[in-house]
């Protein structure tokens, strides 16, 4: 768990964090989000004392991190930052394993443990001795968060890890985190400008402007009513359709829904399947130009799925 | 497993890399080094056939004055390889020193202070260097190689500097953010990516240094600047050639070899 109290940063006469108060429950995965200079940033670095702290407490797991030395407690965190920072003279394999190697596991530890991450997040074997130049900016990010999640850290910071890469292989790797998150349940905090990728990514979304936090909660609760303006304008009026996509089909509780008995719309897609999102459902209700689809159901049931249906799931998710 | 510090090289995967390079080596390699090869030939038959190609060319050569050499030209190699190899490497190990000082301590002030201090060792002439240090360390090799010493410090502790500053933001902050202390990233991050800029530096300082030691030969110091300076005294351009060439083969090796070196780091 990630506990900040009052924290105040200043450079100069500008203050970048003015009393900020933020709880990041274990295993869960805060997104921090705000326009550029919010001070989003400077509070991912507080944690890892990357940046210093003028007044207040931060606490990891229970223990105040000014007890630790800087070195020592950022050898328990991962880090990952936007420009990946590989290092250009290592290998894939040495890369990754640099923090084991600061914590001096021995060799054969690493190796499994390398070769485990690069499994999970899909990076075929043949790259361990890679060098960074060699690969894609989306297979360096994969590296990087490898990197960070390589001596297996309770806490995890990610400063737009996603930010310097193309659209699709931004997706690709949000669902690869997701995939990793599902299965380590790390406590992570996550910066990002990207709405999308907060609805996605988030357990709770944390928006911040001017070294405040403005508001906090899950990404659902933004779709109802919001009453501060910054915050409305900021997440757009388009949030609720945005935030169909972070859910399924299969969460509508498809069994509970009458059965599809008309005949099939024709289509040029695939029948809709539990997995698909609540955007690709609304999409393809559009493309279709009805209100209902069908949907089969985990038990190979065609269930109809009304366009009340979605909208009765988003405000129920809202409150 | 391979050790080599405080990072490792990975095992079975290395084996096969280090296998195929080799094979590398073996092609491309040899081809690679064929040019340094050719200058250092070249350099052998010079200092040891020149007499022998001089009394075999002597009818077509004009008379010459009957001043001779009296120091056989593989001691004055040794002399002029001793000399610059001994001002070099001081020069070198000072200005890796004075360079990682200013990149460990981030001091803006001493930064300019040092660049600004090895730049007067390089403008100022290196004759009238000599020629001042006579006074103080007598005639002879010392003189000449202060001279030398000073005029290689600029160009390595400019590129250690720069070199150090060129490395980029995010590999810091990841070093940082990893847990190294600052002594682990200048170790295994700062030199190992500045090397290839410092050798830059290096090779500069050694180019200049293998063609500056000549004037050495005016104070008394050994190497092919007594050939050079006897034969302008006696006006005997046979004799000058005899020291210069030997003295533009050691350069052009030294460059040439240390270019690869540079571009090898690059490449693998």
């Amino acid at each position: 768990m990630i506990r900040l109290t009052q924290v105040y940063k200043a450079y100069g006469a500008q203050e970048a964090l003015r009393g900020v108060d933020l709880e990041v429950p274990e295993g869960q995965c805060a997104v921090l989000i705000g326009p550029s200079g919010c001070g989003k940033s400077t509070l991912l670095k507080t944690i890892n004392r990357m940046v210093g702290i003028d007044a207040g407490r931060i606490e990891v797991n229970g223990k105040n991190i000014a007890d630790y030395a800087p070195e020592l407690l950022r050898r328990q965190i991962g880090y990952c930052i936007q420009g990946v920072g590989l290092f250009p003279h290592f290998t894939v394999h040495d890369n990754i394993a640099v923090v084991p190697r600061l914590l001096k596991w021995p060799e054969s530890r690493i190796e499994e443990r390398v070769k485990a991450l690069m499994e999970m997040s899909g990076l075929p074997e043949a790259y361990r001795l890679k060098k960074p130049r060699e690969l894609s900016g989306g297979e360096a990010q994969r590296v990087g968060v490898c990197r960070a999640l390589a001596a297996d850290p309770p806490v995890l910071l990610m400063d737009e890890p996603f930010g310097a890469v193309d659209p699709l292989t931004r997706e690709r790797l949000q669902l690869a985190f997701m995939e990793i998150q599902r299965a380590l349940r790390k406590t992570v905090v996550f910066v990002t400008h990207d709405v999308e990728e907060a609805i996605l990514l988030a357990d709770r979304i944390v928006l911040m402007n001017q070294g405040l936090i403005l508001d906090a909660g899950t990404p659902g609760k933004f779709a109802g009513k919001i009453e501060d303006p910054f915050v409305k304008s900021f997440l757009g009026s388009e949030y609720p359709l945005k935030l169909l996509k972070r859910y399924f089909a299969r969460d509508l509780s498809l069994e509970n829904l009458p059965s599809w008995y008309e005949a099939m719309p024709e289509s040029d897609r695939n029948l809709l399947q539990p997995d698909v999102s609540l955007k690709e459902v609304l999409s393809e209700m559009m493309r279709l130009g009805l209100r209902s689809v069908p949907i089969e159901s985990e038990s190979g049931r065609f269930v109809r799925v009304e366009y009340d249906n979605l909208a009765d799931y988003l405000s129920e998710v809202s409150k | 497993m391979k050790t080599s510090g405080f990072f490792k090289v990975s095992n079975t995967d290395s084996s096969h890399s280090v296998f195929l390079r080799d094979k590398g080596v073996s092609t491309k390699g040899i081809r690679k080094w064929l040019v340094p090869g050719l200058y250092a030939f070249g350099f052998l038959i010079w200092i040891f056939f020149f007499d022998e190609g001089l009394s075999v060319l002597s009818p077509w050569l004009p008379k010459r004055a009957a001043l001779q050499m009296r120091t056989p030209l593989h001691m004055l190699a040794w002399h002029h390889f001793f000399i610059v190899a001994v001002s070099t490497s001081l020069a070198v190990v000072t200005s890796l020193f004075l360079g990682s000082l200013v990149h460990l301590t981030q001091n803006s002030e001493l930064k300019s202070l040092v660049l600004s201090v090895s730049a007067i060792g390089e403008t100022v002439p290196s004759a009238a260097v000599i020629a001042l240090s006579v006074p103080l360390l007598g005639y002879g090799n010392l003189t000449c190689m202060l001279a030398l010493y000073l005029y290689a410090i600029l160009p390595v502790v400019r590129n250690t500097i720069v070199g150090m500053e060129t490395i980029s933001q995010s590999v810091r902050e990841a070093g940082t953010g990893m847990g190294m202390t600052r002594f682990q990233q200048f170790l295994h991050i700062d030199i190992p990516l500045a090397a290839p800029i410092i050798l830059t530096g290096i090779r500069t300082a050694l180019v200049i240094n293998i063609s500056a030691a000549t004037i050495g030969a005016t104070v008394g110091a050994g190497g092919f600047g007594v050939p050079i300076i006897s034969g302008i005294r006696v006006y005997d351009p046979l004799m000058v050639v005899q020291g210069s060439v030997p003295v533009l083969f050691m350069a052009m090796f030294a460059d040439k070899s240390l270019r690869l070196l540079t571009s090898e780091e690059e490449i693998l």
